[in-house]
This record gives C-alpha cells, sequence and structure tokens, in this order.
C-alpha cells in the first residue's frame, strides 16, 4: 500500500545546471577580480540551496488526487479546446507555484497550442505537421543523395512553404540536376532568411506587447491576490482589534520582512524581463535593415553586463540590508521615463512633429548644435524605429511600477499578519483567563457548590414530577426529606473533613516536632564531641518517646471525635489503626536511633582508644629508636677511639703490627656484638609495646601483626649485621697480616738482592755487607724487643713524672689524653641525662622504662635497667622495662655463639677490649677515670701510686730474684744491679754502639762491645754468660779493628785530617757521614770533598781556630791598581784574612798578605766572539779613553753613584 | 529495534550530494517539521485550531489529554507514537523521502492532516531545509573553486 502522508525531497536536474551556472557566474566573476566576488559566490551558494531542491508535498492521497482528476475533467467538459488549454495552461502553472522558469516555458507552450488551436482546428495542425515532416525527410534525402547538405531550418523553411512541400513529395524521383538544384537551395536560403526577418519585424512589436503583458499581468495579478489577502487581513483585525497599533520599531522590522519576501520575487521579475527582452530585441538584421533600435542599454539597465548588476542588483542590495526598495526604483522609474521620452521625442521626430513644446525645427536645429531639445534629451536615434524599444521601455516602466505596489503590499501584508498573529494570541491569552478567572469562581464557591448542587438537584425533581404528573404534597414532603438528608449528610461529610483536617495538620506538626527534635539532637551531639555520651542517647530516646506518646494521644482525640460525629466502624476502626501504627512506627523509630547511637559511639570510643594506644606506641617507639641511634653513634665513637689508640699504642714492629690487628678485630668485634644487643633490647621492647595495641577490628590487627613482623625483620637484620661485622673485622684483620708478612717478604727480597748486586758487581764487599745485613736481620727483633720492653717499663715512670711536674707546673697536657677524658665524661654525662629523661617521660606514661642504661645514683631514685644482658645461648633475648626476657625467635645460624661469654657491664664499666685481649690500653690510661683509682694518672697523687712508682724504679735498676738468689752481698748487690733491666739495656746500649756506632772499628768500640756483651751475658747466664759475653764482644770489636771496619764518622775524621789538616768532632763527623749519605750513596771520602762541606769545614776550622789550608782549585779575585804610574796587586780578603796572588806585583799598602796557592802561570783569557771579534781585528778594543767615557755617562746617568763615590773617596770600600 | 533508512544509490546522479547527505538534509527537515507539529502549527507556521471539545457535558479529547498531562492542543500527541515514527524512509543522492515507518501511524496521520494540515514543508521547514542544504555544499564543498583550464 503507498504512503498516504510523506514528502520527498528531489534533486533538480534544471535547478542543478542553473546552480551551477550561476556558482560559475561566480568564479569566472571572482577571477576577474570583480569586487564582491566572495559575497556573490555566497549568495549564489544560497540561491543554489534554495532552487537544488525541490520539494513534492505528496501529502494528499492518491485517491484524492484521482478524484481531484475527474473533477477537473468533468469541469473541462463542454469547453472549447482553447478554454481547455487556457486551463490546463493555469493549472500547471498553478502547480509550478515559484518556478518561474518553467512557468514561462509552459506558458510559451501553450501560447503555441492556443494559437494554433484559435487560428485552426486541430485536425489542421495535424496535417500540416504530418506534410512538413514528410517534406523535411524528403529535403534531407535529397541533400544526402546530391551530396548538398540542407540545413535544417532551411528544410523546415521550404517545406512550410505553401505547395513546395506538396511539389517536393511528388518530384523527389525526378530530381537529376545537382547544380540547378544547388543553385535553387542557395537561393532559397536567402529569400526564407529574408522572408523570416520580414516576418519578425512585422509581428515583433505585438509579440513583444503580448508577452510582456502576460509578464506583467502575471505580476498584477499576484498585486492583486495580495491586496485581497490584505484586504481580508484588515477585516479580521478590525474584528480583533479594540484599540489602534502604531509602533514604529515594528513597522520597520515589518518593513525589511516585507524587502526580504519581495527581494526573491523582484528578482525572478526583473531577470524575466530581461530575458524577455533579450529574446525580443532586435538583432543586427533589423538593426541595419529595418532601422530599429536597440535595447541593449535598456537590458543593462535591468541587469547590468553580468547579469546581477543594475536594478537586480541595486534592488538586491537594498533588500539584503534591509532598506526600503522604493527610493531605487524610484531612480530607475526616472531614468526609464527619460528613455521613453528620448525614444518618444525620436518617434515624433520621424514623423515631423514637435515634442514636449519644443518644435520640430527647433529639434532639428539641435542636430547641428542650433536648435534646443527638451531638458533631459540627447540627439540620438533619432531615426531609428522606437517601436520595440518603447514598448520595452514602457513594460519596463509598468514593471517598475507593479514592483513598487507589490513592495507597498508585500509590506502591508507583514505587518498585518504580524497583527493578527499578536491579536490572535491576546485573544487566546483573553480567553484563557476568562476560564482562569471562572474556575478561581468555582473554586471560592467551594462548599456552597454542594448545597446548591443539592437544591438543584431537588428543583429537577420537582420538576420531573411536575412533568409526570405527581407533584402531590406527599411527593414533595418526600422530595423535601431526600433533600434534607443529603444536606445533613453533606454537613457530617464536611465536618469529618474538617476533623481529618485537623487530625492531619496536627499529625504533620507533630512529626515535624519529632524530626526537629532529632535535629537538635544531632546539633548538640557534633557540637558536644568527646562529652557526648549514653545518657544523652538515652534521654533523646526518651524525648522521642514522649512525642510519639503524644501523636498516639492525638489520634485517639481524633477517634472519640469519629465517634462523636458518628462515622462508621470502618472509618472509626482505620483511624485507630492508623494511630496504633503511627505511635509503633514512632517508637521503633526512636528505639532504632538510640541503638544506632549507642553502636555508633562504642564504635568511636573504641576508634579513640585505639588511635591513643597507636600514638602512644608511636612516641614510644620514636623515643626508642632516637635513643638507641644516639646510644649506638656514641658506642660506636667509643669503639673507634679505642681502635685508634690500640693502633697508636701498638708497637711498629711486625709482631706488634700482628699484636695490633688482633686487637683492631677483637675491638671491632666486641662493638657489633654491643650494637647488636642493643638492638635486640630495643626490638624486644617495642614487640612488647606493639602487643599492647589494640586488635579489636580487623585492620588494627593487620596493623598490629604489620608491626610485629616488622620488628621481627629487624631482629634478622641485627642477626645479619652482626655476622657481617664480625666477618669484615676478622677478614681486615687477615688482609692486614698478609700485608705485614709481604711487607717483610719484600724487605728481605730487597736485602737479598743488594747482596747479590754487591757480589757480581763488587765482589770485595761481599763479606763486608754480608755482615752487615746478618747483623741487621739478628740485631732487628732484639733491638726492637728490647725498646718496646724499655718503653714498657719506662713510659708509665716517664708518664707519671711528666704528669706530675705538668701538674705542678701548669705545662701543657696531652691533647689526645684530654680529649679523651673529656668525652668520656661528657658521655657519661649525657647518657645519665638520657636515662633520667627517659625514666620520666616512661613513668609519665604510664609505660615501663625502656632499656636503657643509668649509672647508679641517679636522682630521683628511679632504678634503671642495664644497658644489656647476656644473650643465652641458642636465641636472641632482650630485656624490657620489667627485666623479663623475651626471647625472639631468630633465623638459624645466628649469631648466638658471639653473644656468649658477654658478662654484663654498665656504661661506665664498657669492656674496654675484648676478654681475649692482653692490654687494655684505655684501661691504662683512663683507669678509673677518678681521683683515688688505683692505676693511671690518678694513681701517681695517692700514696699507694707513688709507691708503685717507686717499686716500678726500683725494679728497672734492681733484680731483687738475683739479689735473692745470690745471698746478698757486694756480689749479690752486682748481681742484682747487672741483672736488672737496666743493666740489660745498657749492655744492649753498649753492645750496639761498640760494634755498630759510632765507635766501631776503634779501641773504643771494642771495649764498649766488651762491657756490653757481658752486661748481656749476664742478664742470660749470669757471671758466665758474663765472661762469655764480654769475651764475644771483645773479640767482635777486635774483629772489626782487624778488618778495618770502620764507621763513616771516624771515616770523616780521618779523611778531614788527612786532607785539610784540622781536627772536627763527631757532630761534625755525623754531619759529614749524613751528607754523604745523602747525597752521595753513603761515600765519606767524595762528602767531604763537597765544596758545602769544605766551606763548612773552612768556618769550623776558624771557629776552632786551626789553620786551613786555602785550596788551589778554588778561584779567588784579583785586584790590580795603579798609582803613581806603578802597577799594584791589591790584596783580597777570604774570612777576613788578606791574601794576595803570588806575583812581582808588590800590594798595594804594604800589607802583610798571604798567598794564594797557585798551580801554575797566571794566564789571561780573553773571550771575544762576533761583532766583538771583528772590532778587535780592526783595532777597535776597548781603550782608557773608552772606559772613562763609558764611566762618565754612567756617572751622569747615576748609575752605581754610591758605589763610585764610595770607591772614589775611599778605595776598597764595600758597599752592599 | 530501531528503524533505519534504507540508503540506496541511484543509478543517476543529479545532485550533488551522496545518500548520507540527503538523509542528513531529510533529517533536518524532519525535525523541523516535528518541531513543528509538537507546537501545534499547521503548513502556513499558523497556530492549528483549537481541540473539539466535548459536548453536553461530556468529557472531549482535550479533556482526556489533560487528564493524561497533556496540553490540549492539536499537537498530534497522545502517546507519542505518531511523531516518533516520522523518519527519514529512504535515501539516495537524488531524493529522500520522509513520511511515518509504521503503516497504523500513517493512516492516523493522514487523518490528522485532513482535519488540519500539519504535515507539509512549512516557510518555516522550508528555511531550515534551505539552511541545511546550504551547510552541507559547504561542508561538501561542492562547487569548487579552481580555474578553469
Amino acid at each position: 500500500m503507498p504512503d498516504q502522508e510523506s514528502i520527498v525531497l528531489e534533486i533538480d536536474p534544471r535547478s542543478v545546471l542553473a546552480a551551477i551556472k550561476q556558482a560559475n557566474t561566480a568564479v569566472e566573476g571572482w577571477e576577474k577580480g570583480t569586487v564582491g566576488a566572495g559575497e556573490r559566490m555566497q549568495k549564489s551558494l544560497e540561491r543554489m540551496s534554495e532552487m537544488l531542491i525541490k520539494v513534492n508535498d505528496r501529502s494528499r492521497s492518491s485517491m484524492e488526487r484521482l478524484t481531484q482528476s475527474i473533477e477537473k475533467q468533468a469541469a473541462a467538459y463542454g469547453k472549447t479546446e482553447v478554454e481547455r488549454l487556457i486551463a490546463d495552461r493555469d493549472r500547471y502553472i498553478k502547480k509550478l507555484g515559484d518556478e518561474q522558469g518553467m512557468v514561462d516555458r509552459v506558458t510559451a507552450a501553450y501560447n503555441k497550442m492556443i494559437e494554433a488551436a484559435g487560428k485552426s482546428g486541430g485536425s489542421e495542425i495535424k496535417q500540416l505537421g504530418a506534410e512538413a515532416r514528410e517534406s523535411k525527410a524528403s529535403l534531407a534525402l535529397m541533400g544526402e543523395e546530391i551530396g548538398v547538405h540542407i540545413p535544417r531550418h532551411i528544410r523546415g523553411f521550404i517545406s512550410s512553404m505553401p505547395g513546395v512541400g506538396a511539389a517536393l513529395s511528388a518530384a523527389f524521383s525526378g530530381i537529376a540536376v545537382v547544380a540547378l538544384i544547388g543553385v535553387i537551395v542557395e537561393a532559397i536560403k536567402k529569400v526564407v532568411e529574408f522572408h523570416e526577418n520580414l516576418e519578425k519585424l512585422r509581428e515583433a512589436p505585438e509579440r513583444i506587447e503580448a508577452e510582456f503583458a502576460r509578464l506583467t499581468g502575471a505580476t498584477k495579478t499576484a498585486n492583486d491576490e495580495m491586496r485581497v489577502a490584505n484586504d481580508r487581513l484588515e477585516n479580521a483585525i478590525a474584528k480583533l482589534e479594540h484599540r489602534p497599533q502604531n509602533n514604529l520599531k515594528l513597522a520597520i522590522d515589518e518593513a525589511a520582512v516585507a524587502a526580504d519576501h519581495l527581494s526573491e520575487k523582484m528578482d525572478k521579475a526583473l531577470r524575466s524581463f530581461a530575458d524577455v527582452a533579450i529574446k525580443n530585441a532586435p538583432g543586427v538584421f533589423a538593426n541595419i535593415i529595418g532601422g530599429q533600435a536597440g535595447i541593449d542599454d535598456i537590458v543593462k539597465l535591468v541587469q547590468g553586463k553580468s547579469g546581477y548588476g543594475g536594478l537586480i542588483g541595486d534592488l538586491y542590495k537594498a533588500t539584503s540590508s534591509g532598506a526600503d526598495p522604493t527610493k531605487v526604483l524610484g531612480q530607475y522609474r526616472a531614468a526609464v521615463g527619460t528613455m521613453i521620452r528620448q525614444s518618444e521625442m525620436a518617434e515624433a521626430y520621424q514623423q515631423g512633429k514637435g515634442f514636449e513644446g519644443v518644435s520640430y525645427e527647433d529639434i532639428r536645429g539641435a542636430m547641428t548644435g542650433r536648435g534646443k531639445l527638451p531638458p533631459g534629451l540627447r540627439f540620438e536615434n533619432m531615426l531609428a524605429d522606437q517601436a520595440p524599444r518603447l514598448e520595452t521601455l514602457r513594460a519596463l516602466d509598468r514593471e517598475i511600477d507593479l514592483l513598487g505596489q507589490s513592495y507597498g503590499l508585500e509590506k502591508k501584508n507583514t505587518s498585518l499578519t504580524g497583527q493578527e498573529d499578536r491579536l490572535k494570541e491576546v485573544a487566546k491569552s483573553t480567553g484563557v483567563k476568562e476560564e482562569l478567572r471562572q474556575q478561581v469562581a468555582r473554586a471560592q464557591e467551594g462548599e456552597l457548590n454542594g448545597l446548591a448542587r443539592i437544591n438543584a438537584a431537588h428543583q429537577e425533581r420537582l420538576r420531573h414530577l411536575k412533568e409526570e404528573g405527581q407533584l402531590n404534597t406527599a411527593n414533595a414532603k418526600l422530595a423535601g426529606q431526600i433533600r434534607d438528608a443529603e444536606i445533613a449528610r453533606f454537613e457530617k461529610e464536611e465536618q469529618r473533613k474538617t476533623a481529618a483536617a485537623v487530625f492531619g495538620a496536627n499529625t504533620s506538626l507533630g512529626e515535624a516536632g519529632i524530626r526537629s527534635n532529632y535535629a537538635i539532637f544531632q546539633a548538640n551531639r557534633k557540637a558536644s564531641g568527646a562529652a557526648f555520651g549514653a545518657a544523652d542517647i538515652n534521654a533523646e530516646y526518651d524525648t522521642s518517646m514522649a512525642l510519639a506518646q503524644k501523636q498516639f494521644d492525638l489520634a485517639a482525640q481524633h477517634v472519640r471525635e469519629l465517634r462523636d460525629m458518628n462515622a462508621t466502624d470502618g472509618e472509626i476502626q482505620r483511624a485507630q489503626i492508623e494511630a496504633t501504627k503511627a505511635f509503633a512506627l514512632a517508637a521503633l523509630d526512636a528505639e532504632t536511633k538510640r541503638r544506632v547511637e549507642l553502636i555508633d559511639l562504642a564504635r568511636q570510643q573504641r576508634d579513640e582508644e585505639s588511635k591513643t594506644a597507636r600514638a602512644n606506641y608511636d612516641n614510644a617507639r620514636r623515643l626508642s629508636d632516637a635513643m638507641a641511634t644516639e646510644q649506638e653513634r656514641r658506642e660506636r665513637d667509643v669503639v673507634q677511639r679505642q681502635i685508634k689508640m690500640a693502633e697508636a699504642l701498638g708497637l711498629k714492629t711486625a709482631g706488634g703490627q700482628v699484636a695490633t690487628a688482633l686487637t683492631v678485630e677483637q675491638l671491632r668485634t666486641a662493638a657489633a656484638q654491643m650494637q647488636h644487643d642493643q638492638a635486640i633490647a630495643r626490638i624486644t621492647q617495642e614487640t612488647i609495646d606493639a602487643r599492647k595495641l589494640s586488635g579489636g577490628t580487623p585492620e588494627e590487627q593487620r596493623q598490629r601483626e604489620a608491626e610485629l613482623n616488622r620488628l621481627k625483620i629487624e631482629g634478622i637484620k641485627a642477626e645479619g649485621e652482626l655476622q657481617r661485622q664480625i666477618d669484615d673485622a676478622h677478614q681486615d684483620r687477615v688482609v692486614k697480616l698478609l700485608e705485614i708478612q709481604k711487607r717483610e717478604m719484600d724487605e728481605i727480597q730487597n736485602k737479598a738482592s743488594g747482596l747479590f748486586h754487591t757480589l757480581f758487581t763488587k765482589p770485595q764487599d761481599f763479606g763486608k755487607q754480608l755482615g752487615s745485613t746478618l747483623k741487621e736481620a739478628m740485631l732487628k727483633p732484639i733491638t726492637e724487643g728490647l725498646g718496646g720492653l724499655v718503653a714498657k717499663a719506662v713510659q708509665p715512670i716517664v708518664s707519671g713524672i711528666g704528669g706530675i711536674f705538668n701538674g705542678i707546673f701548669g705545662t701543657k697536657q696531652d691533647p689526645m689524653k684530654i680529649a679523651t677524658d673529656l668525652n668520656t665524661a661528657v658521655t657519661a654525662q649525657n647518657s645519665v641525662a638520657i636515662a633520667s629523661l627517659t625514666a620520666v617521660m616512661a613513668a609519665v606514661m604510664g609505660m615501663g622504662a625502656p632499656a636503657i642504661a643509668a649509672p647508679s645514683g641517679v636522682p630521683g631514685g628511679i632504678s634503671l635497667p642495664a644497658i644489656s644482658v647476656p644473650a643465652p645461648a641458642g636465641g636472641v633475648a632482650g630485656i624490657g622495662g620489667s627485666g623479663a626476657p623475651i626471647p625472639i625467635a631468630v633465623a638459624p645460624g645466628g649469631a648466638a655463639a658471639a653473644s656468649i661469654g658477654a658478662s654484663p657491664a654498665d656504661i661506665l664499666n664498657l669492656p674496654a677490649m675484648h676478654n681475649g685481649a692482653s692490654m687494655n690500653p684505655l684501661g691504662m690510661i683512663l683507669g678509673a677515670n677518678r681521683p683515688g683509682g688505683t692505676s693511671g694518672i690518678y694513681s701517681l697523687f695517692t700514696k699507694a701510686g707513688f709507691s708503685k712508682t717507686l717499686s716500678n724504679l726500683k725494679g728497672t735498676v734492681w733484680n731483687q730474684q738475683a739479689w735473692d738468689a745470690s745471698g746478698g752481698g757486694f756480689g749479690g748487690g752486682v748481681q742484682a744491679i747487672a741483672k736488672s733491666p737496666a743493666a740489660g739495656a745498657a749492655g744492649m746500649m753498649l753492645a750496639m754502639n761498640g760494634l755498630f756506632g759510632s765507635s766501631r772499628g776503634t779501641w773504643g768500640g771494642i771495649a764498649q762491645s766488651t762491657a756490653g756483651g757481658a752486661l748481656i751475658g749476664e742478664q742470660i747466664g749470669g757471671p758466665l754468660g758474663a765472661a762469655i759475653g764480654a769475651g764475644a764482644g771483645f773479640l767482635a770489636g777486635l774483629g772489626e779493628k782487624l778488618f778495618g771496619v770502620e764507621s763513616p764518622e771516624n771515616e770523616a775524621k780521618r779523611l778531614v785530617k788527612q786532607l785539610y789538616s784540622i781536627n772536627i768532632d763527631n757532630s761534625m763527623a755525623k754531619q759529614i757521614a749524613g751528607i754523604a749519605q745523602q747525597k752521595y750513596a753513603g761515600h765519606v771520602s767524595i762528602a767531604v770533598r763537597d765544596p758545602d762541606v769544605r766551606k763548612m769545614l773552612m768556618l769550623y776550622s776558624e771557629a776552632t781556630g786551626q789553620k786551613m789550608p786555602l785550596s788551589a782549585t778554588t778561584p779567588q779575585s784579583a785586584s790590580l791598581a795603579e798609582m803613581g804610574g806603578k802597577l799594584y796587586q791589591q790584596a783580597t780578603y777570604v774570612n777576613g784574612s788578606p791574601y794576595a796572588f803570588q806575583s812581582n806585583l808588590s800590594v798595594l799598602g804594604g800589607y802583610a798578605t798571604g798567598t794564594y796557592p797557585s798551580s801554575g802561570p797566571m794566564m789571561l783569557q780573553v773571550n771575544v766572539q762576533g761583532q766583538g771579534a771583528a772590532q778587535f781585528v780592526a783595532g777597535q778594543v776597548v781603550t782608557p779613553e773608552f772606559v772613562q767615557a763609558q764611566w762618565s755617562s754612567a756617572a751622569a746617568g747615576s748609575n752605581g753613584r754610591l758605589q763610585n763615590s764610595a770607591v772614589i773617596q775611599q778605595p776598597g770600600l764595600v758597599i752592599a | 529495534m530501531p528503524f533505519h533508512a534504507r540508503v540506496s544509490r541511484a543509478r543517476f546522479v543529479l545532485g550533488p550530494f551522496t545518500a548520507e547527505d540527503m538523509q542528513t538534509i531529510g533529517g533536518v527537515l524532519v525535525d523541523s517539521i516535528s518541531t513543528r507539529i509538537r507546537k501545534a502549527l499547521n503548513v502556513n507556521d499558523a497556530p492549528a485550531k483549537a481541540l473539539k471539545p466535548g459536548r453536553n457535558g461530556r468529557r472531549g479529547y482535550p479533556d482526556y489529554k489533560i487528564a493524561r498531562g497533556l496540553m490540549p492542543i492539536r499537537d498530534w500527541i497522545w502517546t507519542g507514537r505518531t511523531l516518533r515514527s516520522l523518519k527519514v524512509k529512504s535515501a539516495n543522492e537524488n531524493q529522500a523521502v520522509l513520511g511515518f515507518v509504521d503503516p497504523t501511524v500513517d493512516r492516523v496521520a493522514h487523518v490528522n492532516n485532513l482535519r488540519e494540515k500539519q504535515f507539509g514543508v512549512s516557510p518555516k521547514d522550508r528555511s531550515a531545509l534551505n539552511a541545511a542544504v546550504l551547510a552541507v555544499l559547504r561542508q561538501a564543498r561542492a562547487i569548487r573553486v579552481k580555474r578553469a583550464a
């Protein structure tokens, strides 16, 4: 089934072509650079969009269209063919609507048909058409056969000639002469063209008039219809309007709207006008042959050159800008009027008439400039046929006039339409208001309506009785009873409604009271904060219940009223149920709120407690961490100091360094163990505190477990750290030992390399160097060991005595010792302060004091636990505030063994070393760190200390055991002294000096080595040992003497004596030996010849009054002077003694001078080079005159003025 | 299942639009017409005549509409089905068909349109249509400005 209602949007191909043409025109104009091309492009697009889519509103059903078609056929019956054609044309025109182009084409087509129908019947037209077609075919065929092409229109013309068509049809087969036919055809062509043009000339004015009449008629018709519509609107307005309206702005807007609406209409009308004018314009033939005036200027006036200028363009601009197009139309109408006058003047001139009061002669004279013309006219085209032009101009004039009227009507139509709409709105709103007003009135009548309705029903009942003829007293009474009953029921119903309303209002008020009470309760709760408690919630519950009870009382009152009003049982029961339900709901609500509030309160309290516990735990943990960190840092510093001191106090020997490395490892291990113990204690305490955290909620439980897990992880890390520290310390010691061994190996290797080098380079020195090497190797451990023993024995004495004197004279003490003492003291004070503070804070927080050390005697009597406790084997333990050990599981392989053996100690009794260490440097220095101690510096100031010092002194020089063993006496005394450490040390020094010191190789050295050997032997083997030692020492010294072993110092003395004939002391000899060692690889023989050494010896000799001869190899200066024509030798001074060279020149002044040693005759060597050689060869040598001149020049330039003056005034004076 | 317009392809294309463009243009017109009918305006953009009230004290169609919470105007709305059925039924490069996709609704609309012609193209609808065509033209650049060879 086809759709009954649809709208089809179709693309109109003709519109597409037109639109594209317009667009191309616009683009072309744009390409030519025309101003406003873009605007026109826009307009073109707009027009294109307007004409592109054709709307075919198929809003009527096909059946209706069929019906209308039948009706139109019926209407056409009985009419002539022309009338039917006209009717069809009008119907199509109406259907086409605004499609002016198609309207024109349809009109033209129908005009032809109407014209043909008017001239002859339809049969004649058909016959004529048939003949024409046959003739055309004949001519075409002829042209093809004879090879001469006859244009199509010529064929049509020939065919249309009377009788020609029939003749050609008959004579078609007899044509044979081609040339003749060609001539005939050409002649016919010309004749036909002439005929056509003449025909057009003859028919043109009429056709133009008719077409323009139709064109203007369409416009006129549209205007008439508009005028009718306006009349109808005015009538409608006259009915609706009760007051005049004249709004200027509205009028302007409506004028603009009218212009907009009219724009398209004007454009199409003028464009159609231009098309018609162009179509009917006289051609070249008409201009030349017919002498007709052209209309190009008219077309140009209408649409310009481009088709969008002229009147069309100006009107479009005016309407587009909302301006009044009337002015434009007036301007163009004036121009057209002038053109009409021009043509009319020409026409009058051609007829020999005057125009507008100007005579023919004057007009004619104007051609030569002597006559005159009407104002505004020109003498041009005066002989052309003005008929077509005049018709065109008059049609244009009428068109412009109609356009002006159309604009006015459109404007008025728009205004009236707007007015009508507004008035309709007003009328509509007035009707609505009236309806509302009536509704208000009916609403205000209210209750009376019911009574009125009852009365009306009563009257209707009476009227009905009357109509039925039953209106009598009885029936009237019954009717009255009915009315009374209805009224009573109505009033009772009203009462119930009122009571229900009152009850409803009270109920609402009560509910509002309950809500208000609860809101106030909530506000109070927020304002009260922590002070809010269960009592407040219970009070609120009581209040809510009281309000509910009040509501219930109101409901009961309502039930009673219903009973009083004789309400039905159902209504009463419903009210009772409602009251009970309301109370039950209120009570349930109050109870629910109370319970919810209590639960919420409990939750809040629990949250607060949890937060408090958490905060306490966090505070304690932070405090514990801070203290542990400080304590660890302090103890680490202590250990570092201990390590430094151990390294400082350790012997520099290999054995001493090994011992020191072991001590350092032990110290580091002890420190790591200490830190481990403290960390474990802290973790234990924090674990205890973490277990106290609340675990009411799963979240809290998770947090607690996470905290405990964190502490376990810390414990594991502490164990790992301890093991790492121990391993690092051990590894460092091993590395140190390896380094020591490597160094020893390197020394041995160096020595051996030197020996072999000597063996291969200086075999004669091998024995000497081997002995020296073996001696060093043997003596080094002995000397170092003895030195260490001596230092160990003497250091306390020296330190104590030094301390005594330092104390007495206030001399500067050892800075390191002072710093250590101060640091220790301050650390102790800090520990006391921290312990006190911790105890106080723990007490305030209600917690057990954390594990931290404190010395005894803390003010306040707070007993604090020890800083560390022994860890049980197999696990790590900590001590809490109560001192109860809490075992913490550790990973297998923990450093439990490292903790075994640790002893409890407070902070002031920290183990300075590991238990296995044999020496306690810190204890040696610090002692008990307070006056009255039993060791250290304080011991020197006590009786026991002084006694101990004396005992030490005695032990140094006296061997009590030897004394006791010898049985006393002198021999025993000798034995006791000879076996004392001091005697041993003295023997060692004597032996060393005799054999290896500066006395070696001398008789003194033999004596020293003998004595030293005796003392050393006495230490080892008593008197026999002394004898052996003395013998060994003697033999060793003698051997050195025999083998010529000589010390560098003795060698220096010997050589100095030998070379310079002076004796030097040991210091000078050592100095020379040192110089030899530093500069000349130990060769003293070179060192004594060193110039510096020689100068030093010169000074030494002068200082000691010895005469040291001058050296001949030392250059000395000489000075010659001329006096009295005689040349003298001036003395020069060496160390203040005058010397002169051995010469026949006498010494100036006659001094007694020493003589410089001279190895040969004096030589004068002159070095001349370069330019100087050339001058010398040329005889340009330095002459006295040259010297004099130079000297004068230098004196004039103040060069060496002071020296010169001194030389002049006092010869020989040295000026520095 | 929602209705989809049948978008076909024309054998010969006359216009510069694609089928989708035509559907868009038709959609604009549908919206304009639907909006206008909802305002109870006829094809002349004038208010449609009032609904016929009830007679002899009986309720009429306006009363029923009021009771239903609707406006007592000729806006073709009772359940809204009629105007919901107004859609672009088909579109190709040359044409787009607007109508009611439901045959029953189509008959109802026909009857309504016999009472007063509301389903059609009013001047304002035409303006909206022109604007849509112009917009599509601009968007599609159907007319390209370029120099001829």
